[in-house]
């Protein structure tokens, strides 16, 4: 290199930065104006590659029909986006929130309606793809945990919580909260569940609950109506005789269902479970899992529920948000979610409305080999009351944070 | 210094506003974001927000800090895993080059320690992580050939695991994976400033064994010259949060992620409790400082002392020391480099059971996810990283190129703030800062989050080279008619390249690691690999996760290699200028 092409470099790489920095400011005077209307961030938990894709694939398709692009915020925690538009709420943020579109059910949906955090003229309700719903025959449409969604959300998906075991080495899974614990504690270390506030791990607690519970209709009330000490005390006391036995004796807990899995696919663990029947038949499909792998549900049933997604009241592109939704719930997009291939999640439309070429496609789709069939799957628990959640969490973390 | 007395008094000088403009603008840009952070998490702390309805001083946010459970255990994991891996870093650091001063792996440590610098901590957790679990690679390579295990094993003794111990081993290895070659990196170039060789002849002359030389004769001088990286280095060991979100069990988290938790908890009433923890999380740090501080005088004195005595450490339990604290250097760095080419092999692997020591089934498959998913992220990355490296590069050249003043000092010491304060200290103040001006999750916020970090480790890069540069070269240039600005252009930037880009590669590395700073100005709308990889080291699969992590360790090495050897192809022209 002469001195003349070195000076030119010299020159070439000055402009260079000169251009990044200009790039940059010109990015952030770009993005400073808030309400981009044809960019939907939506906020929903990343920690699912299939769903992480799917989400990919939903935005490409909304991208060819109206242009919206989406931007998925993958979080690890849903409540961290709810605590943040309850601080953009309090600084007096109405307009040009940072979150579009949210993936809530529960608790945290309880909490924002509570909160006055949602975009409250019952747009739900008016999507176009609402008429291929039917709320009499479902009502989890509707009712959240028992609570009225008043069309602040508009349901994705249904889940239920299953166990998966590996047939190589369990011969009979244990399919009740008792028989757990025996099973736990004759095979220490090769059992765990997700750490709470983890919707799965929470779930678990729930589960657990409800099971032991001598009468679980309490549940069903607010938290604060009953005797919460004592709905709860079965589940603390199975829990103290368990966690000794627990993967890492229960001082390290996997993050969600997925390390759950991953530890079952290690060989780490012999029982995972999670929100989504179909999780472990996708995963032995793309061989993150072996095939020995089954699942299985206790024998008085598991919880339920249906996910929904939300709209801030602050929403920065509400239009947009709205037409993902309807999108989300159209029968080409639930199809394709309900594809145990892709993902595996439960429809929330009713057959009956659909067409009878939808009817054949959702007929048509492959069930997967570790997913459980619909009448094995029809005993289930309803979800306890919302207001348990945060009780339940709180004196978890008072029990076993702490050692 | 005598032809300096002898000068007339100063006439007005026609570039002191530029002096003081440089002085102002940084106090801008750095010290009073940073001092309006602090302030933004000591007030809450006290109860005071009102925003959120805290308008009376109180001391109950402590109360409720304290009360939460675990919360002493907490603290003091941080203070011992920080306080451990600093002490342990800076001492390997310190003797090492001693070990193998004129030994052939000399060279090669500056060859291989230099590229782990660009790595950032959490891809090197991640390493760590891959590599001990009970099914991670080092298992996996010894079974079932010498172990007999078919299922990963249950290590009872140690909570079931060998990573994400209840005591923060784990932690404190992989702190010391990063640190060592940091601080080796600046022994090194410190080296190369005072008169090593001469020295340690010196030593052996008066009878003194080499390593004995080197602890009575360049420790002390390497000291001086280490104080402030060994102080940031002890900062971030006490606060780091990425590191830890990996490395720790989840229900034994140290302060820094416990501040997070709180941060994002769904109760707003949680921001008094967590800026309590930031306050206390500043504390720590105080603690720890004085702690160093006593320690070290103590040393120093007691060193005098030795060295007084002629104590030669001949006999002395330092000599089967030695292949111990080689060993001791090396290895956590070397089982992260390791655990990262599990992490590669992760990537591509389609099917991997355990004990088999190679994946059963190859495939490409999760890059292609990643091709339709993370290339946003990967373009984020590198866009903010040039953007923020190139901007720091020049400001530091700019502020370099001035003659040296009071203020201009001043503003020199301050630009070190942001790293001798804990991260989420003050960034938690910030984040509450940008969200009433509304500037939160735009890219001007993130940009000078990342400036606060990346401008002072591009300071340290850059300024030793830059005033290591002969001014005769500018004289000799300006008697050739050259103006001020072609010297600059033509002299000192040419002469200056192989540095000038080597601190933008620091920049970019450093830019590309930052985790805290990206969540709390980003709001979750911009992410980067580092977040992309933390969100999915803390609940993903491995593929996915090595992946992302992969992608973390390629780009910053890429910008690296390609910054070094274009300079080097450069600087073959001027190395007889030097």
């Amino acid at each position: 290199m002469n001195i003349k092409m070195s000076r030119l470099a010299m020159k070439m790489g000055v402009i260079t930065a000169v251009l990044f920095s200009a790039l940059g400011m010109g990015g952030a005077i770009s993005s400073a104006h808030a309400g981009d209307e044809k960019t939907v961030y939506f906020n929903a938990w990343g920690g699912s590659p299939v769903i992480n894709e799917y989400i990919i694939w939903a935005g490409e398709r909304l991208n060819e029909d109206h242009g919206i692009t989406i931007e998925h915020v993958k979080l690890t925690d849903t409540a961290t986006a709810v605590s943040r538009i309850l601080a953009e709420k309090t600084v007096g943020r109405n307009e040009g929130g940072s979150v579009d579109l949210i993936w809530v059910n529960g608790e945290n949906f309880a909490t924002m309606k509570n909160s006055g955090l949602l975009r409250d003229d019952a747009w739900a309700f008016d999507l176009p793809s609402w008429q291929y719903t039917d709320a009499e025959a479902l009502p989890a449409l509707v009712m959240d945990f028992g609570v009225p969604t008043d069309g602040l959300e508009s349901p994705w998906g249904r889940a239920q919580l299953v166990f998966a075991y590996d047939t190589a080495v369990v011969n009979q899974p244990p399919r009740s909260a008792t028989a757990l614990k025996a099973w736990v504690m004759d095979n220490p270390g090769r059992f765990s569940y997700p750490l709470p506030p983890d919707f799965t791990g929470t779930s678990f607690l729930k589960q657990i609950a409800l099971e032991l519970a001598k009468d679980p209709s309490v549940f069903a009330q607010p938290v604060d109506q009953v005797d919460a000490d004592l709905a709860l005390s079965p589940l603390w006391d199975w829990l103290d005789a368990v966690h000794p036995y627990l993967w890492q004796r229960g001082k390290n807990f996997p993050k969600n269902y997925t390390n759950l899995a991953q530890l079952l696919g290690d060989g780490e663990i012999n029982i995972a479970m999670a929100f989504n029947p179909a999780k472990f038949s996708n995963d032995i499909k793309t061989g993150a899992l072996p095939d020995t792998i089954r699942t299985y549900i206790h024998d008085g049933g598991t919880l339920a529920n249906v996910h929904y997604l939300a709209i801030p009241f602050n929403a920065s592109a509400p239009e947009a948000a709205m037409k993902l939704a309807d999108f989300m719930l159209s029968p080409e997009a639930q199809l394709r979610k309900a594809n145990s291939d892709i993902w595996g999640d439960p429809t929330v439309l009713s057959m009956a409305k659909l067409s009878a070429k939808d009817q054949a496609a959702f007929a048509a789709l492959p069930r997967g080999v570790a997913t459980l069939s619909e009448a094995e799957l029809s005993q289930s628990l309803p979800e306890p009351h919302p207001s348990w959640v945060a009780v339940i969490e709180a004196e978890w973390a008072k029990r076993y944070l702490s050692q | 210094m005598a032809l300096s007395q002898r000068m007339p008094p100063p006439r007005f000088d026609r570039r002191a506003p530029l002096r003081w403009l440089i002085t102002a603008l940084v106090v801008m840009v750095l010290v009073g974001p940073v001092a309006l952070g602090v302030l933004g998490a000591v007030l809450p702390a006290f109860g005071y927000l009102p925003p959120l309805g805290g308008v009376e001083f109180s001391l109950q946010p402590f109360v409720d800090f304290f009360n939460l459970p675990g919360i002493t255990r907490a603290i003091i994991l941080s203070l011992v895993t920080g306080v451990v891996a600093t002490v342990l870093s800076v001492l390997l650091a310190l003797l090492l080059p001693g070990l193998l001063y004129g030994n052939r792996l000399f060279g090669l440590m500056r060859q291989y320690l230099a590229p782990m610098l660009s790595l950032p901590h959490v891809t090197v957790a991640v390493g760590l992580l891959f590599l001990l679990q009970p099914s991670g690679w080092l298992i996996r390579l010894i079974s079932p050939y010498l172990t007999g295990w078919e299922r990963p094993p249950v290590f009872e003794a140690i909570g079931g695991g060998i990573v994400q111990d209840p005591y923060g081993l784990g932690l404190v290895v992989g702190l010391i994976a990063k640190e060592v070659p940091f601080l080796v990196l600046l022994v090194l170039s410190a080296l190369s400033q005072i008169n090593t060789r001469p020295l340690l002849i010196l030593g052996r002359s008066l009878g003194y064994g080499p390593m004995t030389s080197w602890i009575y004769l360049i420790v002390p001088a390497l000291w001086i010259r280490l104080r402030l990286p060994i102080v940031i280095v002890l900062v971030f060991s006490l606060s780091v949060v990425d590191m830890a979100l990996v490395l720790t069990p989840s229900t034994a988290s140290p302060l820094a992620v416990r501040l997070l938790w709180l941060y994002q908890d769904a109760d707003l009433a949680m921001r008094f409790v967590a800026s309590a923890a930031a306050v206390v999380q500043i504390a720590l740090v105080i603690v720890a400082f004085l702690w160093g501080w006593v320690l070290v005088k103590g040393l120093s004195h007691g060193g005098r002392a030795l060295a007084f005595t002629g104590y030669r450490f001949r006999r002395s339990p330092l000599v089967f020391l030695k292949p111990l604290l080689v060993v001791m250097a090396l290895l956590p760095t070397a089982m992260a480099a390791l655990g990262l080419v599990a992490a590669g092999l992760w990537s591509v692997s389609g099917r991997w059971r355990f004990p088999s020591a190679w994946p059963d089934v190859f495939t490409l498959r999760h890059w292609k996810a990643v091709f339709s998913g993370l290339d946003d992220v990967v373009l984020t990355t590198f866009y903010l990283g040039a953007t923020v490296s190139a901007l720091a590069v020049v400001m530091v050249m700019l502020w370099l190129s001035q003659k040296p003043n009071k203020s201009l000092s001043m503003a020199e010491n301050s630009i070190y703030l942001p790293l001798l304060l804990p991260q989420a200290g003050f960034l938690f103040g910030v984040q509450i800062m940008l969200l009433w001006f509304g500037l939160d999750g735009t890219w001007l916020a993130l940009i000078w989050a990342h400036l606060l970090f990346v401008l002072p480790y591009v300071w340290l890069s850059l300024a030793p080279s830059w005033r290591s540069f002969n001014p005769q070269w500018n004289m000799l240039a300006a008697s050739l008619g050259a103006s001020p600005l072609s010297r600059f252009l033509r002299v000192r930037l040419p002469i200056m390249t192989l540095p000038v880009l080597t601190s933008f590669a620091v920049g970019f590395s450093v830019s590309a690691a930052l985790y805290l700073p990206t969540v709390f100005a980003s709001n979750g709308r911009i992410t980067t690999l580092t977040v992309e990889a933390v969100t999915l080291a803390e609940g993903s699969s491995r593929s996915p996760l090595g992946v992302a992590t992969g992608l973390q360790m390629i780009l910053p090495l890429v910008i690296f290699i390609l910054a070094t050897s274009l300079a080097r192809l450069r600087y073959k022209r001027f190395s007889y200028f030097k």
